[in-house]
């Protein structure tokens, strides 16, 4: 078990160094040049030439990326372009707001997702499958900045229930936290069905049943821990997808999280804030997996992780 | 020797108070905290690192420059009281206002300006607008409250440059205590004062209780980062925040509906044109850009695509702006008339060519780039849009030779024609996409900066506008609106023409 882990954490170093060299690599071979976005529109070409060696750009690319990877080995990495604020302060909080406002919406996927789909499976082929499957279906194709203002539109703006929009109480993160949650929730309750009713033909639920268990437990106890498995896949994926891909979502409510920051800073070409979220959603990425394996060997003691 | 003596030291004030007439009657309120929201942060809180509008508008409300113009563009006192010019015309000396503290509790003196521009000189601070002082050669402390500032030739828009924001004065105590991090604790001599910033979530700034002039009537101005339109709109309908940035002008009608909220619309600095490269075919033939100016409907454009929002003229530089030559009409809207001109020139069956434009830069800027394709493929030209990020679009167009014609906007930071038009129509300059080189034009720019008297320079100006427009580099499309959105009961909010908005003197009934 300590080597299995110990092995997974070092398989991070070849990760980190492959991402930072793919992202340095491609951030700085895109057109565009960092020091004419940072000097604006009305500069002169002197002024763009003193921003360049301000930032250091002026360097031969490799002489930067080494720069680059040994600050950013000791945690230094560098400051901003666009702000001069050093990046750990530019991206600590947010990345912290994006990683609450993630979990969150995997806890709705989870409850919702997960309610849907055990009853879906238990009713297979009812109306509330089917509406399940619908509500489902709608879930997954609907655009989030739609759902979105949606939401806000009938409970901020009609009921008054939540803020509107921005961070502040626990009553902010509930209408990003849907909005975000929905595909997911969508995803988690099809898995959840389909991988239920699989268990639920199997020689061990009819025993359960035969020796006179009632369906609460047989589906509680007995189905639903083997029917987790692909389902906690499926999780561990998806929040890895709403830490990058909480964008839309971000921008709707105004949250101030990590993917607005990337894409803005993706934009300005503002190369060290790029670098390194880029290299810290990889880095929790491959700890969600690690977590996501490690869940396995809990659900089912057969799993051994060697 | 001429001296100007400005006796009414707080005429912008004034100004501010009049525009307010209609609640007057009662009487400002004093009190309470006026939200507003904007769809970007701020980059920074130094002044000299400023090189966008929404970044300035946070940073001009806790710093001042030296002058400032008013709504119609006149400079007026702020910081300086009074000022004259040297008969050689190279020395402006300034009478500063006695009794201004920095945010920090330093006194502003004449060193503090002093301190300002060697700080923007200074290559380990890094400004990247150290050309905003470019004309300067010298500061010279005359006595505590007297400088002069030395220019190397005469330089007519000097007054309009000292207004820059990029040129507002520091506390040169917190400047010399925060180095490059002066951003995070800036002390200006403005009215409101930073309280706290929470980067792309919000911005709070409190009354500077200490402040020379009216002081604020709100207690506290709350800035907060909502980067979608829509959900800005739906938080002034419901009273979350009193003031919001550019309403997007589908959501005009709504907004209109509503008995809750004002609309503030007012034309702008900014031009949004159709730019053409002179030295690419074929657009190097003055008689083919004609001919697309003649194929282009602008009026359409602004009715059908922006609901209205634009003013409408065919002169490079907007009317708003001093010195803006007003008789220059948009061509004529003819695609018989343009298809004819295309023929003449040689392009009986048009041409195919590529149009870039920027994205979500300006307002409706791709939905305005589809609409001019579309015009333009009905005199025959057919243009293939291109549609790059900010930055790739940048970087080709600062190649000069890549981007044949192309949608862009220009503003003018310090509401002067020199800045713009040096350039812009200057051969080679930095902002020059036209790849325009005419020597005419180069004599006339040169020559109007030397030139102190304001008509005279003018003259010189409108000479140069005329040539540029007989030349067409630009197609112009319109002068940008500014539109913001305020909740019935706030008043005194001050939208100046250089895309400023400012809440000196905003109050809340």
């Amino acid at each position: 078990m300590l080597t299995f882990l110990l092995k997974r954490v070092l398989y991070l170093v070849p990760v980190v160094l492959g991402v930072s060299v793919a992202v340095f690599l491609m951030i700085h071979l895109i057109p565009g040049d960092p020091a004419m976005i940072v000097a604006g529109m009305e500069a002169t070409q002197e002024d763009i030439e003193s921003v360049r060696r301000a930032l250091g750009l002026n360097e031969p690319i490799y002489v930067q990326y080494f720069k680059f990877i040994s600050r950013a080995l000791v945690g230094d990495f560098g400051t901003s372009f666009r702000t001069g604020r050093a990046v750990s302060a530019e991206i600590g909080a947010r990345y912290f707001n994006t990683l609450q406002l993630g979990l969150t919406a995997i806890l709705v996927a989870v409850l919702f997702g997960g309610f849907t789909g055990i009853l879906s499976a238990v009713r297979k082929y009812s109306v509330i499958d089917n509406a399940s499957l619908l509500a489902s279906l709608v879930g997954v194709s609907m655009p989030t900045f739609f759902l979105g203002l949606v939401l806000m539109l009938i409970f901020s703006v009609t009921l008054g229930w939540f803020p509107l929009a921005g961070k502040g109480t626990w009553l902010h993160i509930v209408l990003p936290a849907i909005t975000l949650g929905t595909p997911s929730a969508a995803v988690v309750s099809r898995m959840t069905r389909s991988s239920l009713v699989e268990i639920l033909d199997q020689d061990y639920i009819r025993t359960a049943r035969a020796k006179g268990l009632g369906e609460f437990v047989v589906i509680n106890i007995h189905a639903i821990r083997n029917a987790l498995i692909p389902v906690v896949t499926v999780i561990g994926l998806q929040l890895g997808y709403l830490l990058g891909g909480a964008v839309v979502t971000e921008t709707v409510f105004a949250w101030p999280g990590i993917g607005r920051l990337v894409v803005q800073s993706i934009l300005a070409r503002d190369f060290p804030v790029v670098q390194a979220s880029v290299l810290i959603l990889a880095v929790t990425f491959v700890l969600l997996n690690l977590i996501t394996d490690l869940l396995y060997g809990v659900l089912d003691p057969r799993i051994k992780l060697q | 020797m001429k001296k100007q003596f400005c006796l009414i030291t707080t005429l912008l004030i004034c100004l501010l108070a009049l525009g307010t007439s209609s609640s007057l009657a009662a009487g400002p309120k004093t009190g309470g905290t006026l939200i507003y929201a904007t769809g970007t942060d701020a980059h920074t809180l130094d002044p000299q690192f400023v090189t966008d509008v929404p970044t300035s508008r946070m940073v001009m409300h806790i710093h001042q420059t030296l002058v400032y113009p008013d709504l119609e563009g006149n400079i007026q006192p702020v910081l300086a009281e009074s000022w004259s010019v040297s008969d050689d015309k190279l020395t402006w000396t300034f009478k500063l206002r006695k009794g201004v503290t920095f945010h920090d509790g330093t006194p502003f003196n004449a060193e503090s300006v002093k301190y300002t521009f060697d700080r923007i000189n200074d290559p380990d601070i890094g400004s990247p607008r150290k050309s905003a002082a470019k004309a300067i050669k010298e500061v010279k402390v005359i006595d505590e409250l007297t400088v002069s500032f030395v220019t190397g030739k005469p330089f007519a828009p000097f007054l309009a440059q000292l207004s820059a924001y990029n040129l507002s004065i520091i506390s040169p105590t917190a400047a010399k205590k925060w180095g490059k991090k002066y951003s995070e604790h800036p002390s200006g001599t403005g009215p409101f004062k930073l309280e706290s910033w929470s980067p792309g979530e919000k911005m709070l700034m409190a009354r500077n209780e200490n402040f020379w002039g009216q002081k604020t009537y709100v207690d506290k101005l709350e800035i907060r980062i909502v980067p979608e339109d829509s959900s800005r709109v739906m938080m002034l309908l419901s009273g979350d925040v009193d003031v919001i940035a550019s309403v997007p002008p589908i959501m005009l009608k709504r907004l209109d509906k509503s008995k809750d909220v004002k609309i503030i619309k007012k034309t702008g600095f900014r031009t949004i044109y159709i730019g053409m490269n002179n030295k690419m075919k074929p657009f190097d033939n003055p008689a083919v850009r004609k001919a697309v100016a003649h194929a282009i409907n602008a009026k359409a454009i602004v009715d059908g695509i922006l609901g209205g929002v634009g003013t409408l003229g065919g002169g490079f530089e907007s009317p708003v702006i001093p010195g803006a030559h007003k008789n220059l009409p948009p061509r004529e809207y003819n695609s018989e008339k343009a298809k004819k001109m295309l023929a003449d020139a040689g392009y009986p069956n048009g041409f195919e060519t590529t149009f870039y434009t920027s994205t979500g830069r300006y307002l409706m800027d791709r939905q305005v780039a589809e609409a001019v394709q579309a015009q333009l493929k009905e005199v025959g030209i057919n243009a293939k849009l291109q549609t790059p990020d900010w930055g790739a679009y940048r970087a080709l167009l600062d190649k000069q030779t890549e981007v044949p014609i192309f949608l862009l906007g220009k503003g003018s930071p310090t509401g002067d024609l020199d800045l713009t038009a040096t350039l812009t129509a200057a051969c080679n300059a930095k902002m020059n996409h036209f790849n325009y080189c005419s020597p005419k034009a180069d004599e006339l720019i040169n020559k109007q900066r030397g030139i102190v008297d304001v008509k005279e320079r003018h003259a010189v100006l409108a000479e140069f506008q005329e040539l540029f427009y007989e030349d067409s580099p630009a197609v112009v499309l319109f002068y940008e609106d500014q539109i913001f959105g305020t909740r019935a009961n706030v008043n005194g909010v001050w939208v100046n023409p250089n895309e400023f908005i400012g809440f000196f003197n905003a109050w809340k009934e």
